[in-house]
């Protein structure tokens, strides 16, 4: 039997939820859908099995998120999002995976290993700051959720999973510059 | 940048590199299986092909016999 990784892409947020702008326009609902469409083509060129969570600007609440990953079976769990501060100088790319979700600690290792292999060719290509792998639990006390991590969407799902912070939409450089080239030299 | 097409295909790109990398044995697999159903799928059109010149052969003979008893 030949096995075929099953790949679940997240692209975030969507539908209702496109309030997550650029100082110059940039709505991360649409440009994170861009890139999970244009994945896919990618990966089943390269012989992944694969899932998206929306396919056009609809509402998906993060459970639901996690439901279809746990449902389709999936191998891997890729969440797309770019991010954002209060701070307009903050800048670069990471990556979070999960660490102890609703399922224990089983899928920690994997994750932790895709999500380094993820963020250094990010970093490799785009020429972006390196923020880093990463990691949050809930501490808050008394939550029956305490010591689990913190986003729902891999606490929920029965795989590894990661979820790739693609730049800052509230950097105007990152978010307007035209060309990535004109980045990466700099 | 993030509203560039460029970059979110350099972004895809990049996250399609690192998932081949992390699972190096996916395209292989995946070229393996389709050998597999390119093998079956030949075998079936051999076994096509078999079953219509069988056919052809015995329309012949039913076209030889016809003939011997036409006046």
């Amino acid at each position: 039997m030949v096995w075929l990784p099953r790949i679940f892409i997240d692209p975030g947020h969507g539908g209702k939820d496109r309030t997550n702008r650029g100082p110059t326009g940039y709505i991360e609902a649409d440009g994170v859908l861009d890139i999970a469409l244009r994945l896919r083509l990618l990966l089943q060129a390269a012989g992944f099995l694969v899932h998206l969570s929306r396919e056009t600007d609809s509402t998906v609440n993060l459970y639901d998120r996690s439901s279809k990953t746990n449902n389709w079976g999936a191998d891997l769990f890729v969440s797309i999002h770019t991010n954002a501060h209060p701070n307009p100088s903050a800048n670069g790319v990471e990556a979070w995976h999960s660490l102890n979700g609703e399922w224990g600690g089983q899928f920690h290792a994997e994750a932790k290993r895709v999500a380094n292999i993820v963020q250094t060719e990010l970093v490799a290509r785009t020429g972006l700051r390196d923020r880093g792998i990463k990691t949050r639990l809930i501490e808050t006390a008394g939550s029956p959720i305490r010591g689990m991590d913190w986003y729902a969407v891999i606490r929920r799902t029965k795989c590894p999973a990661i979820i790739i912070e693609a730049g800052f939409h509230t950097n105007p450089t990152e978010e307007a510059c035209s060309s990535l080239k004109t980045i990466s030299k700099k | 940048m993030l509203k560039s097409q460029d970059y979110q295909q350099e972004i895809a790109d990049a996250i399609a590199a690192s998932l081949e990398k992390a699972y190096p044995k996916a395209r292989q697999e995946r070229i393996a299986e389709l050998m597999k159903e390119n093998k079956e799928l030949a075998q079936n059109i051999i076994q096509i092909k078999t079953e219509r010149d069988k056919l052809k052969m015995a329309v012949k003979r039913i076209q030889e016999v016809v003939m011997e008893f036409e006046p």
